[in-house]
This record gives structure tokens, sequence and C-alpha cells, in this order.
């Protein structure tokens, strides 16, 4: 999912800044034996080759990993390991280590602050406990999008709650990575992504233009003479339906109803000519529609039943086929939504009707 | 009813009281790129109203984001797509000028399945441009003069058997003296309705904005994020007869009521020695998301046969959607309407699916279906469907 990789390219150069911050000081800060030294140099090594299993395999030969007294080079190249790994619980708990180890008084004044008094007036903190908090935090929103199935209601509560208490501490300070902001907006996207999946109903109207051909015949009964009667019609089509949709799918049922008027005529062995002849037709259909973007736009088919009538004039002596029927046709639909109102079109063909049936409209929300 | 000379007088008032009465920053476009949030077309093209040169800005843009990227070789990285945007994708060579070539071919397939039918590959459009950039350091594009000079095929329904099939569309001169005002002088289009580069579009047709009705002009422009302004009068093209040269104005306005809704209305009258049009239309163009549009254009045209007296008014709208499928390809609908005389019971539409695909920066491929449909009192005729498949390059 997209949202785990946002704010990649700022972590990785805090990663490579705390790792030279943390390789100068694990040599020095505190003893360590040559084997150590060598591991250490081996983790290293096996780190920037992307090894990271093997990394930290490595130090956990010469270093006690679950220990705070282990060497803060080792612990954070560890964590760093584990979230490359995608190991978030691990790396938090070696985040802990680490500020346990190196800042236990300064992180217990800072929480105890923030919890009494929020943000105000927070005391200053190393540079280094701010990004323990930071990669906490990261680590953090990491897990919960990864794991949100899995995480009990109350445990998502706390890793949210503890997450954006770090987030808010660092925007209080002088900390430079400012990576950290888009954590609050990955927890929120993801809020919004399970809106959007979550399918909801409405009912909606609507009021279009539609225009169309019937394909009819008249029969001279005298000698069986059969020829076609072209007719073009257009007028407006009232209606509405209900939409069960998401974020990326709508299925809905919709329908109209077009009382319109048309022209009619022969061109061959049949003179018949008639104008003004009504022509009433009833869409009624499910479409399926895709969101190519989870946005408001929506693209897919729309196969409706219809059922359409003429009050054709027939003269004595004839008849005419087809100035009823009921038949049905698939289209393809593309919708436009902007707040509650939306612009849509549909195009395709109706069997046992002539050419192509056209559809352009408007609808509104309920 | 208002004479000519009235109507003009009004029109150029009302235009200027709009041009002075409002005030504000700058902005962006392209008709239906305000789908991207593009409202205005001055920060890509050189001519204020769209098409034509490309900017370096409008350059970059169209490689790096309305282009798809994924069969471009070497890079994805939008810096460095945008860096070789530049003429024969390669880096700017020089600040002060800017070539590019352009082409447009066009596979008709008219009255399918129907008499007569027939396959065409048609040229349409040959071309080469030159910008000089003659501004200051600080803005190259402060003043500058384009022109444009290439192959354009006889027109289709032989209203003149004897043109050339080499002309210039466009050459001009351009003062943008603040990044709110333009002022342009030369040839080229004239500002009415929505651009949209279909120039058989009844929209175009009807009101005498089609491919070679460019025209001599003197064209004031004001852009700002609130809304964009143009006045034109205009003296018709120099280089044909004085008898249909039309003079007038035309004019545009359109109002920024969010950054994806721009609705507007333009005037256009001129005049010849044997006619007279006058048209007016109300226009919208809305972005819906990222990259879809709807925009529409409801319009109306008079025009006066002097020699004949005879006056017919026509009406039309337009509907066209894109919807951005993936990135650089577009699902297009386009509906038309045409009503050719308002006192005769007939009328045409026009249905037209279609495709574009922007390839790579520089490679545009559109395929459209076109279903037409005449309404008439006294007799009903067939349906015609036409296909066109069009490939456009430019460099």
């Amino acid at each position: 999912m997209g949202l785990h990789g946002a704010g990649a390219p700022m972590v990785l150069k805090s990663l490579i800044i705390t790792i030279l911050l943390a390789i100068t000081q694990v040599s020095f800060a505190q003893k360590i034996n040559r084997q150590q030294n060598v591991a250490f140099k081996k983790s290293k090594q096996l780190y920037k080759d992307k090894l990271y299993q093997q990394a930290i395999d490595m130090l956990a030969s010469q270093f006690q990993l679950s220990s705070s007294d282990t060497p803060s080079g080792a612990l954070t190249l560890a964590a760093y390991s584990y979230e490359k790994l995608e190991e978030y619980n691990s790396a938090i708990k070696l985040y802990y280590a680490l500020i346990q180890a190196s800042y236990k008084l300064k992180n217990s004044e800072i929480i105890q602050s923030y919890k009494s008094e929020g943000t105000d007036d927070l005391p200053e903190a190393p540079d280094k406990l701010y990004l323990y908090y930071h990669r906490i935090a990261e680590s953090m929103v990491n897990l919960y999008l990864r794991d949100y199935e899995k995480l009990s209601s109350q445990e998502k509560e706390v890793i949210r709650k503890r997450a954006t208490m770090y987030v808010e501490i660092l925007g209080e300070s002088e900390y430079e990575d400012d990576s950290y902001d888009n954590i609050i907006e990955r927890f929120e996207k993801h809020d919004k992504y399970l809106v959007d999946v979550v399918f909801h109903s409405s009912w909606f109207l609507s009021a279009s233009y539609i225009s169309y051909r019937n394909q009819l015949s008249i029969e001279r009964q005298s000698d069986g003479l059969v020829v076609p009667i072209n007719s073009t019609v257009d007028g407006l089509c009232i209606g509405g339906g209900w939409k069960y949709e998401s974020a990326f799918w709508e299925y809905n049922l919709n329908g109209c109803f077009s009382a319109a008027t048309m022209n009619v005529d022969t061109d061959s062995a049949i003179t018949y000519q008639q104008t003004g002849v009504s022509s009433t037709t009833l869409m009624v259909g499910p479409s399926v529609l895709w969101k190519p973007k989870s946005g408001d736009v929506s693209i897919g088919i729309h196969i409706p039943f219809i059922y359409n009538t003429g009050d054709y004039t027939v003269p004595s002596g004839y008849s005419i086929s087809n100035d009823t029927l009921l038949t049905y046709g698939y289209f393809l639909e593309t919708n436009w939504k902007l707040s509650n109102w939306g612009i849509f079109t549909k195009f395709g063909k109706a069997a046992q009707f002539k050419s192509s049936l056209w559809v352009v409209g408007i609808n509104l929300g309920l | 009813m208002y004479t000519y000379k009235v109507k003009m007088k009004i029109l150029l008032l009302l235009s200027l009281i709009l041009a002075t009465g409002l005030r504000s920053k700058s902005v962006q476009a392209y008709p239906n790129f305000i789908g991207y949030g593009y409202t205005s077309c001055t920060v890509c093209h050189y001519n204020a109203y769209g098409n034509g040169p490309l900017t370096d800005y409008g350059r970059a843009l169209g490689a790096s984001t309305i282009s798809d990227d994924r069969w471009w070789l070497g890079t994805r990285e939008l810096n460095e797509l945008g860096e070789k945007s530049g003429f024969l994708y390669q880096k700017h060579m020089s600040k002060r000028f800017r070539p590019s070539l352009d082409y447009r071919g066009l596979l008709l397939q008219n009255n399918i399945g129907g008499a007569g039918s027939e396959k065409e590959w048609i040229n349409m459009d040959a071309n080469a441009s030159l910008v000089v950039r003659l501004g200051p350091e600080s803005d190259l594009d402060k003043f500058f003069v384009t022109a444009t000079m290439g192959y354009a095929p006889v027109p289709r329904n032989e209203s003149d058997p004897d043109a050339d099939t080499y002309r210039s569309r466009e050459y001009y001169i351009g003062y943008r003296p603040t990044k709110n005002w333009g002022i342009y002088a030369g040839l080229m289009d004239k500002i009415y309705g929505i651009r949209i580069v279909n120039h058989e579009a009844y929209s175009r047709s009807i009101t005498g904005n089609t491919m070679n009705d460019q025209t001599h002009s003197l064209l004031v422009h004001y852009t700002s994020e609130n809304f964009d302004l143009g006045i034109q009068p205009f003296i018709g093209n120099m280089n044909e007869e004085d008898q249909v040269r039309q003079t007038g104005v035309a004019t545009n306005f359109e109002y920024t009521v969010s950054r994806k809704f721009r609705p507007g209305f333009s005037v256009q009258m001129g005049e010849s020695e044997f006619l007279k049009t006058y048209a007016y239309a109300f226009h919208a163009r809305a972005g819906f998301g990222k990259g879809n549009s709807v925009m529409a254009e409801l319009g109306q045209v008079q025009k006066s046969q002097l020699k004949r007296e005879v006056e017919i008014t026509s009406r039309y709208w337009m509907v066209q959607t894109h919807t951005l499928l993936s990135k650089g390809f577009f699902l297009l609908n386009t509906i038309e309407y045409l009503k050719s005389n308002l006192e005769v019971e007939s009328k045409n539409l026009k249905w037209g699916p279609g495709l574009q695909y922007f390839v790579i920066q520089g490679v545009e491929l559109r395929f459209d279906v076109f279903n037409s449909r005449l309404y008439n009192e006294s007799s009903n005729s067939e349906d015609t469907w036409d296909f066109t498949g069009q490939v456009h390059l430019w460099f």
C-alpha cells in the first residue's frame, strides 16, 4: 500500500546521518573488545549491502541486543536493520532501550511535561533523543498501517496516541528533519481510506436529454409488402435511482421516463409520413461503474430494460410492427460528481432500435 | 434591436469596465487542463488563448504531468523529464530562441457502412515555429516575436480550391508589461468560446473560427487569479480579398468561481462587404478530481447576407468531457448540437466518443467515432458514422 512509502527519502537521510553519529560513538563512548569492533564493522558493511538480517545476526553474535548496556552504536544499527526488515516492534524496543540508556531522566521530564501541560513549555532535549522519538513514531505508523487488521482496538489507540505525542513534541522542538510531519497525515489518510472502502447507499434524481431511433416497419396487408419506417426521437427523460458505492466502485439501479414527440416517414414504395407522434420510453436497469482515481469520476456499463411505445396512426389496410416493444440495451456510462450533483452520459445500443441511443444529463443526490 | 455599431460600442464599454474594475494576481494553462487545476493558457502557451508554440513551462508540464512517462527511455524523474522537454528532446540550446515543429495527420473514414464510404489520410498541418524572446534577462518572455509557417491542405469543402498549400496561421509580437497584462499584434485566431482542438466542431465552424479563420488583430489580455479578459479588434486576414475580410471585435471573459470551475462568455462581431456576423456564447469549464474535466458552450450566431438582406440565426451547444483513465490516457465524449436556422424545424446532433493518449512528450494519438444524426420535420435520414485516427507530433 502506497501509504507506507511516504517520506522515505527524508527517512533515509536521517538514517544515514544517525548511522554516522552512531559509528563514531560506538568506538569511543564505550569500551568494546576487538572482536566486537570487527563484528560491528562487518555489520555496518552488511547493512550497506542491504543484508539487514545478517547485520542483526552479526551484531547479536557479539552484543546483547536486549540490554540497554550494549553500546548505542550497535543498538542503533540493529534498530535500523529491524526497521528495514519491517520488524517494527523490535525496532521500537531498541529505541526505547537507547532512550533508557542515555536519556532516561530527560525523557521522563519531557513526557511528564507533555502529559500535564501538553506542548506548552516543553523542556529542550538533545537532538539524539528527538531522533529516537522520530524513529519510534515512524515505526509506530508503519506498524499501525501494516497490521491494522491484526491489532486490537486498544493497541491501535495506544500506538496512535504515542506516535501523535512524539510528533507533537518534535513539532515544538528545533529538530531539523521535518519528515515526521507526514506521520499524522498518514494516519488520517488511512482513516479516509477505511471510510472510502466502506460501501454506502443513497438515492438520486436525474434529468436528461435522450435521443434514439425506432426501428419499425409498415405492412400493406393487400400484398404483404413490408417497408421500414424511419423515426428520430429526442426529448427529456426524468428519473432517478439508488446507488451503492465506495471510493472505487459504484453499483446503481437507475431509470428514467421520457414522453417525447417524433416525426416518422418512409422512403420507399409505401408513402407514410406523420409528424408530432408521441413516443413514450421507460428505461430501467443496473449500472456498474469503476472510479479510476478513487474519486469523483466513474466509468462503466449500464444494461437497462427498455419499454417503448409510439402512438402511430395506422392507415386502413396497413399494419405497423414493433410500435410497442420491450427490449434491452447496453451502454457505456460516464459520471462526473461535484458535491451532491453530477453530470452523466450514456452512449450505446438498444436492441430492436436503429443506430445508437444517447443520454446526457444531470443528477442530484438526495 | 440595437444596431451593429451600438452593439460594438456596448461590447467595448462592457469589456473596459470589466478590465478596469477588477484586479488580482497571476494564474496558469489549456481548455480541458482545468482538470489539472490550470485555469488559464498564458503560462503554457505564448498565445494568451492557447494553441501555437509552448513556453518552457508548457513543455515541461507536457513532459512531466500530461504525458505518460512509462515509455520514456532513461528516466521518469520529473525534473529530468522537464529538462529534456526542449526542441527535439534536448535541453534548450539558446535562451533567446525557441524553435518547434508540429505535425497533425488524420486517418478519416467517413460514412462507415454507408454509400460512398472512403478512407483517406489527411496531412492536416505540418509547420515550423520560432519564438524569439526579446525580454530582459529577468523575464525573457516579457517581449517576444513568434511566427509559424507550414503546410496546410486545401479546404475540403472546396470553398477555395486555389488556396496555397503553404501558409502561416500565426505570427505576432507579444508584450507582457506585467504578469497580468499582455498585448499581442499580428495574425492569430479569434478569442471566441472554448478553443477545442476539433476545428470541425459546430461551435467553431458555425462561428467562423475554424482552421483557416485567423485574422490580423490586436489582442489585449488581462489575466488574474479571479478572471481572464481579452478584447480583440480585428481587420481580417490581410492575405485574403478585401471583400471577404471580416473586420470587427471579439471578446472573451472567464471568471474563476473556484480553482476548478470557470464560467464565462464571449462575443464576436464582424462585418465584410457581403456578410455581417454576430455571435455570442456562454461557456463553462469544470475540473473533477485530477485530470478529469467537463466543458460546455452554448451559443447563438446571427449571419446577415448584406447584398441579399437575408438573416439567419443559428444556435448550438457543445459538451466535451475528458476522463483520465491513467496518466496521459483519456476517454473523451463530445456531444454537439446545431440548429442552423432557428426558423426551420431541423437540427443536427453529433456524439463523438474517443480516446486520447499522450504516449510520451511530443506524441499524441487520438481515435474518435462520430455518430451524426439529423432531425428534420419533413424527412428522416440515416445516421452517419465516421471514424478518425489522429497522430499529433510536436518537437
